[in-house]
C-alpha cells in the first residue's frame, strides 16, 4: 500500500502550512495553484494521488495532485474548481498566501505495471487534472512506453484545462492528443471536433492491447468504459479514478466507502476488473450500468 | 497462568489494585450531572462512568447500556488547531496553536494515562477488535485510539444471563470474552442472581492481567470451579439464538442479503426509519465520523473536530455534485450490508457483534434483526 509516504508526523490530521507561489486561471471557475511545501518536508507523490487541502476556519477537501512528480523544486500543483465553501476561496488565493496540505493519500495509477504498453488516456472536464502527472511522468520516461494517446473532452472551448500545454505535449512527448468539446457557445471559436469524448473513439488509433484509463465525471466514465469494452479492451486493462466524499483520506472515517471498498485508501485508482461484482448501494448506480462492473440494487435505478 | 478462583472480597481487591493505577470505568446507572432526566416510564442506557467499588458496576446485558467504545474512540476530538492575531488592520496569518478552552480535547492529549474498564462484555470486546481493524491496521494508525488501547486495562466479564435482545452467537461470537483483554472474569453460580456470585473464576489473558492476579492472590481454580464456570456458560449459550434469522449464518448473511436489495421490504423499512442515528450511536462497532471545521466567535482561533456520525443521516453521502444516498432505503441497505460483512475483511464473522443495542434503542422498533425479519417475511431470504 502506498498511501502516506509524504509527511510523517505523529498526528495524521495535522496539515502543513505551505506558500502559494503562483495562481493561474484555467477557465472562468478553475485555477491552478502552484504550492511550495516547506523545505524541511520531503515531498514525494505518485501520479493519481491526492492531498487533503484546507484553509483554517473554512474547511478541508480532497484535491488531486496535478503536477510533475519529479518537479526539481518539489513544487506541488492543484487545479481547483470553485464549487463550494472551500473551493471558492481556494480559487481566489494569490501568490504569498498560505494554504494547508496533508498527504499524499491514495493508490496511484500503476505506471510501473504499464511499462512497454501503449497508453490510452480518456479524460473529461476536471478529470484531466489527476492524469496530467501521468502525461508528464510517462512523457519524461517516453522510451518506457509504446504509443501514447490522450483523448480529452470539455463542455466548451472555454472550459479546456492546460490549453497551451495540450499541443506542447503532443509535440514534446511524441503523443497523440485529440480534443473535443460538447458545445460551442456563440461567443467562442473552435475548429476542432464537437461531441462527447467517446466520439473520439472513431478516430483514435489505440487498439485492444493498450492500457486505457478513464477519468472524469462518472457518467462520462460509464460511456468511456462501455465503449472500450465494446471495442474488445479487456476489463483487466481498464483503469478508473473514483471520487467520493472524504473526511480523513486514509480509511478511517467511512465516508468514501463503496461496499467493502474505501475509495481514499483502496483507490481512488481502481482496475475495472477489481470492481467486478462488488456491491455498492447508491441512489444513482452510474457505473453499475457498465458490463462486468460493480453491482447494486436495481430499485435504485428508478430515480 | 492457569485460572484462579477469587472470593468477592478478593475481586474488590482486584478492583482497588486497578484504581491505584488510574480511574476504573464500569457500567453505571444514573445520569451525567446536569443531564435532563428522561420522561417518566422511559429508561436511559447504562453508561461507563468512573466507579469506586466493584459492586457499583451494573453487570446487565450489554444492550441495556451505551457501548464501551467511547472510552477508546472518543465521540468528539480536536484534530488540529490554529490561531491568528486579529488587529484592527485585519486578521493575520494562521499559525498552528492550541485549541481554545471549550473545544473538544485535542487528539491524544495524554497517551500514557492508565485507566481500566471493568465489566466489558464479550460483544463489546469483539467490537473493539472491529474498531482496531479500522483505526489501527491500515496505512495510518489513529494515534489517539492506539494510545488509549495501550493505556487501557480491560477486565471482561463472561455473561451469566442472555439478554432479551442478545444474539452474539449468531454473529460468530460467544458469551465468553475472547482475546484482546487483560482478564476474563466468570461469576460462578451459587450466590443470589448472576451478579451476586460469591466466587469468581479469573483467567489472565496478558502479562498485565497476570501481574494483577499475582497482586491479589486467590487460589488455583480446581476442577469443580472450572466445571461450574462451564455450566454457567452452557446455560447462557442454550438461551442464545444460533442463527441471525432462520437460515442466515455469519458465513452467508452478507451474500444472501445482497441478493435481496430489490425487495419491496426496504420501502416499508425506510418508511419507519427516522434517520435519527440512535442505532449507530449505541453500536459498539460503528467507526464513522465527520470532520467539522470550527472557528471562534472572534475569528482568532480555528480548529477541526472529529465527531461520531452515522451512515443513516441524510448528509452522510453528500458531494459537491449530488447526494450519493439521499434515499433512506439506500442508506439502510448500505448500513445493513456493512454490518453483515467482516470489518475491513480482517476480522472473522460479521461486523455486527450481536449486542442487540440497535433493536433496544431504536425509537421506531427497527434494528438489524428486525430489518432481516422484514426481508425474510417478504418471500424469504434466498
Ligand atoms: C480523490 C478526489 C480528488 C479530487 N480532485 C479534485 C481536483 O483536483 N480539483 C477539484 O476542484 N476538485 C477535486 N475533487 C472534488 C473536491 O474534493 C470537492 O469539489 C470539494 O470537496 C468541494 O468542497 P467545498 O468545500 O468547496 O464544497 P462544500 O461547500 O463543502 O460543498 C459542496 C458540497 O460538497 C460536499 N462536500 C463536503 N466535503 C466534501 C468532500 N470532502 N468531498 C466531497 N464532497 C464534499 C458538501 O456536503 C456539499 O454538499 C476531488 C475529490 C476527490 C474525492
Ligand atoms: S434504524 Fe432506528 S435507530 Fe437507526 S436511524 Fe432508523 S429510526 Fe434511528
Ligand atoms: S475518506 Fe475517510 S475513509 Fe475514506
Amino acid at each position: 500500500m502506498t498511501g502516506c509516504s509524504g509527511w510523517v508526523t505523529p498526528n495524521p490530521y495535522q496539515p502543513v502550512a505551505c506558500r502559494v507561489v503562483a495562481a493561474v486561471p484555467e477557465t472562468s471557475d478553475t485555477v491552478t495553484l502552484t504550492i511550495a511545501p516547506p523545505p524541511a518536508t520531503a515531498w514525494r507523490f505518485q501520479p493519481g494521488q491526492f492531498n487533503m487541502v484546507s484553509l483554517y476556519g473554512v474547511g478541508e477537501a480532497p484535491i488531486s495532485i496535478a503536477s510533475d512528480p519529479a518537479d526539481p523544486e518539489g513544487l506541488v500543483q492543484h487545479t481547483v474548481r470553485a464549487v463550494g465553501r472551500l473551493t471558492r476561496p481556494l480559487t481566489t488565493l494569490r501568490p504569498g498566501d498560505t494554504v494547508w496540505l496533508r498527504g499524499p493519500y491514495g493508490r496511484p495509477w500503476p505506471l510501473d505495471a504499464w511499462r512497454s504498453r501503449d497508453l490510452l488516456l480518456v479524460t473529461g472536464g476536471l478529470g484531466l487534472a489527476p492524469v496530467r502527472p501521468v502525461v508528464l511522468a510517462a512523457g519524461r520516461a517516453r522510451h518506457l512506453f509504446g504509443r501514447i494517446e490522450l483523448l480529452y473532452g470539455a463542455r466548451t472551448p472555454g472550459d479546456l484545462l492546460y490549453r497551451d500545454a495540450l499541443q506542447e505535449w503532443a509535440r514534446v512527448f511524441d503523443m497523440t492528443v485529440r480534443v473535443t468539446v460538447d458545445a460551442v457557445p456563440p461567443d467562442q471559436v473552435w475548429a476542432g471536433p464537437v461531441g462527447v469524448v467517446t466520439r473520439l473513439y472513431e478516430a483514435m488509433t489505440s487498439r485492444p492491447g493498450a492500457v486505457a484509463l478513464a477519468c472524469g465525471p462518472e457518467l462520462m466514465m460509464r460511456f468511456a468504459l462501455q465503449g472500450l469494452l465494446d471495442r474488445g479492451f479487456p476489463a483487466s486493462d481498464l483503469y478508473v479514478s473514483l471520487e467520493r466524499r472524504m473526511e480523513c483520506g486514509f480509511g478511517h472515517c467511512g465516508r468514501c466507502a463503496l461496499g467493502p471498498v474505501k475509495v481514499c485508501r483502496d483507490g481512488p485508482v481502481f482496475c475495472w476488473d477489481e470492481l467486478a461484482g462488488r456491491v455498492w448501494v447508491e441512489d444513482q448506480p452510474v457505473l453499475q450500468a457498465v458490463g462486468g462492473g460493480p453491482r447494486g440494487p436495481a430499485a435504485a435505478r428508478r430515480t | 497462568m492457569p485460572p484462579r478462583l477469587l472470593a468477592t472480597d478478593e475481586v474488590e481487591a482486584l478492583f482497588q489494585a486497578l484504581r491505584r493505577r488510574g480511574p476504573v470505568f464500569g457500567p453505571a446507572a444514573g445520569l451525567d450531572s446536569g443531564a435532563r432526566p428522561p420522561p417518566a416510564g422511559r429508561l436511559t442506557p447504562l453508561r461507563y462512568a468512573p466507579l469506586e467499588r466493584a459492586c457499583d458496576a451494573v453487570l446487565a446485558p450489554a444492550a441495556f447500556g451505551y457501548p464501551a467504545k467511547r472510552l477508546w474512540f472518543r465521540p468528539s476530538v480536536t484534530l488540529a488547531a490554529a490561531r491568528r492575531a486579529v488587529p484592527a488592520s485585519g486578521p493575520g496569518p494562521w499559525e498552528p496553536g492550541p485549541p481554545p478552552a471549550g473545544a473538544a480535547p485535542p487528539l491524544n492529549p495524554d497517551p500514557a494515562r492508565p485507566f481500566a474498564v471493568w465489566g466489558v462484555r464479550g460483544c463489546d470486546l469483539a467490537a473493539l477488535e472491529r474498531l482496531d481493524a479500522v483505526l489501527m491496521t491500515g496505512p495510518v494508525t489513529d494515534p489517539e485510539y492506539a494510545a488509549r488501547r495501550r493505556a487501557g486495562t480491560v477486565v471482561a466479564f463472561t455473561c451469566t444471563q442472555a439478554g432479551p435482545a442478545c444474539f452474539c452467537t449468531a454473529t460468530g461470537g460467544s458469551p465468553v470474552p475472547a482475546g484482546g483483554c487483560d482478564l476474563v472474569v466468570t461469576p460462578l453460580a451459587g450466590g443470589p442472581g448472576g451478579n451476586g456470585a460469591r466466587e469468581y473464576l479469573v483467567e489472565p489473558r496478558s502479562a498485565r492481567g497476570e501481574a494483577l492476579v499475582e497482586e491479589v492472590g486467590g487460589r488455583p481454580a480446581g476442577r469443580a470451579a472450572v466445571a461450574a464456570a462451564a455450566a454457567v456458560i452452557g446455560s447462557v449459550r442454550a438461551a442464545l439464538p444460533r442463527s441471525l434469522n432462520g437460515r442466515l449464518r455469519p458465513e452467508n448473511a452478507a451474500q444472501k442479503a445482497a441478493r435481496r436489495l430489490d425487495s419491496p421490504a426496504w420501502d416499508e423499512l425506510a418508511g419507519r426509519c427516522l434517520g435519527c442515528a440512535a442505532c449507530s450511536l449505541t453500536c459498539p462497532t460503528c467507526p464513522c465520523f465527520d470532520v467539522v471545521e470550527r472557528v471562534s466567535a472572534t475569528a482568532d482561533a480555528g480548529w477541526r473536530e472529529r465527531r461520531w456520525t452515522s451512515c443513516l443521516v441524510p448528509d452522510f453521502g453528500r458531494l459537491a455534485s449530488h447526494n450519493a444516498r439521499a434515499r433512506r432505503e439506500n442508506r439502510l441497505k448500505h448500513w445493513l450490508l456493512h454490518k453483515l460483512a467482516p470489518a475491513e475483511k480482517v476480522t472473522g464473522g460479521l461486523t455486527c457483534v450481536g449486542c442487540g443495542r440497535c433493536s433496544t434503542w431504536c425509537p421506531a422498533g427497527l434494528g438489524l434483526r428486525a430489518a432481516l425479519e422484514s426481508l425474510e417475511g417478504e418471500g424469504g431470504l434466498p
